[in-house]
């Protein structure tokens, strides 16, 4: 363990000032008072020492470098303190004090350091101290086992039986044990195994799902995309021309105008208007079927649905009405037109007509 | 235009034909749907004959401005109808057939006379 910066930077403080007062009272004391004219160029050059030692503590960077300056700035204090008069050292006792308790503190800190490496290193020692008892605990185990055996030789016959039942039974438990542990072992391999499996897996169900969604998004895009230059095309006046069935004509053409649905009134039915998306409509089929069949427990085809809510009917002043425009009406309108077909089918027989042409004529 | 042959390929005609009354009416508040409702209750087209669910769909009807619900409703009032469990109210039906009228609906005239010949002293008296 290391002292902190702030430490680090009083510590340095103390011993620069320290070391400025020493070389002070070193270069103003009087010749012969201590050991001489020798003992006097020797303070100079320590002091001179010291300083040099000082500055390049304060220009090392903080940390293990710092720290081996202070370490050195500390022997220089300490050799000019020891060379120095008695009533020299006895001035600088409280700067002594606070250097004894920088000092035990950073003994105690390599005593916890120390303590916590030779509890990691005692580790091994423990494992292996285990090992050993366990050994131990099998050698005194297998002793037994030789004086029961041998207790078991010198008993009755019956004695005996029993002895070698009991040393059989106490080996069959040792080999179930052993098995177990066996058994054990191969099932935390296997849990391990799977769960690496299912981690894996499930990185790899989340990258597909993630792939999926970004498709179904991109999917949803290009409908969404598509649905915009219909409306676009709706709104200039542009009007598709499918090619392909009289339903998938009547997708995405123009929209149900007054105008437009008086003209619409006279044309075929494959030119029958239309504004849902093929989504839409058969999002709509699904509903109507799930409904229908929940509540009446009538069950329509997808086709027959699709083709049912596909059509407009020509309400009362001759409005076509669709899904799109009106589907309540819409809906309405078909239950109108289903209690009428159930009423003609009751006169059939007196109007000599086949349904569908009755139908159709009343209809149509 | 409606596909006629579509219509009669549905199976239970009066059955589904009332499931789209309802639809209309609950699932985009179509008013027209109302009084088609009450009907299929009042002549159990469909749906088991129930003269009150009846009443009640042609009141919803008339209070949400259909003319024709209100002369139906009207005239039961009018006359009393035990079929639909309703009592004679002449003040409340001449009430909702005079409405029908003022709305516009022709046919309420045909009631309002009816009630000047049946009750003519409470009609002029008004």
């Amino acid at each position: 363990m290391e002292a902190t910066a702030a430490e680090q930077a009083e510590t340095l403080t103390t011993l620069s000032e320290m070391l400025t007062e020493l070389a002070a009272k070193a270069a103003g004391a009087p010749a012969g008072a201590g050991a001489g004219a020798e003992a006097q160029a020797g303070m100079e050059a320590a002091a001179a020492a010291a300083a040099a030692a000082a500055a390049a503590a304060a220009a090392a960077d903080d940390g293990p470098q710092k720290m081996d300056a202070l370490r050195l700035l500390r022997e220089q204090v300490d050799h000019q303190l020891a060379t120095a008069a008695p009533e020299l050292r006895a001035a600088f006792r409280p700067q002594l004090a606070v250097l004894a308790e920088w000092d035990a503190c950073q003994t105690a800190c390599r005593e916890s350091g120390a303590s916590l490496a030779a509890a990691v290193a005692a580790i091994p020692e423990q494992q292996a101290a285990d090992v050993t008892r366990d050994a131990a605990s099998a050698r005194e185990m297998a002793a037994l086992r030789e004086k029961m055996e041998r207790v078991a030789a010198t008993a009755t016959p019956q004695q005996q039986a029993e002895a070698r039942e009991v040393v059989a039974s106490a080996d069959r438990m040792a080999e179930q044990r052993a098995v177990s542990r066996e058994r054990l072992a191969a099932a935390r391999d296997a849990a391990a195994v799977a769960h690496a499996r299912v981690e894996r897996e499930t990185a790899a169900g989340n990258a597909a799902l993630r792939e999926r969604r970004a498709e179904k998004v991109a999917e949803a895009a290009a409908v969404a995309e598509k649905a915009a230059e219909a409306e676009a095309a709706v709104a200039t006046g542009v009007t598709a021309t499918g090619h392909g069935s009289a339903t998938a004509q009547r997708v995405l053409v123009q929209p149900m105008t007054a105008s437009g649905a008086a003209q619409g009134a006279g044309m075929p039915r494959s030119e029958d208007r239309w504004r849902l998306s093929p989504k839409a409509r058969r999002r709509a089929c699904v509903a109507l079927r799930v409904e229908l069949s929940r509540d009446t427990g009538v069950n329509l085809t997808a086709a027959f649905c699709e083709e049912l809510l596909a059509n407009t009917i020509k309400c009362a002043g001759g409005e076509m009405v669709s899904l799109e425009s009106n589907p309540g009406r819409f809906y309405a309108g078909l239950g109108q037109g289903l209690t009428l077909v159930h009423s003609l089918s009751h006169l059939e027989p007196f109007l000599s007509l086949k349904p569908t042409e009755t139908t159709h004529r009343f209809l149509s | 235009m409606i596909a006629a042959q579509n219509i009669a390929g549905v199976p239970n005609h009066l059955q589904v034909a009332c499931w789209f009354f309802r639809h209309a009416v609950e699932a985009y508040q179509y008013v027209g749907g109302m009084s088609k409702l009450a009907d299929c209750y009042y002549y159990g087209r469909g749906v088991t004959e129930d003269g009150a669910q009846a009443v009640v769909w042609f009141q919803k009807a008339a209070d949400s401005g259909d003319a024709a619900a209100a002369v139906v409703l009207g005239s039961l009032l009018l006359n009393g109808n035990a079929r639909a469990g309703v009592e004679k109210d002449a003040a409340r039906g001449y009430e909702l057939v005079r409405r029908a009228f003022a709305q516009g609906y022709s046919s309420a005239l045909y009631h309002i006379a009816l009630c000047y010949l049946k009750a003519g002293s409470y009609t002029r008296s008004r």
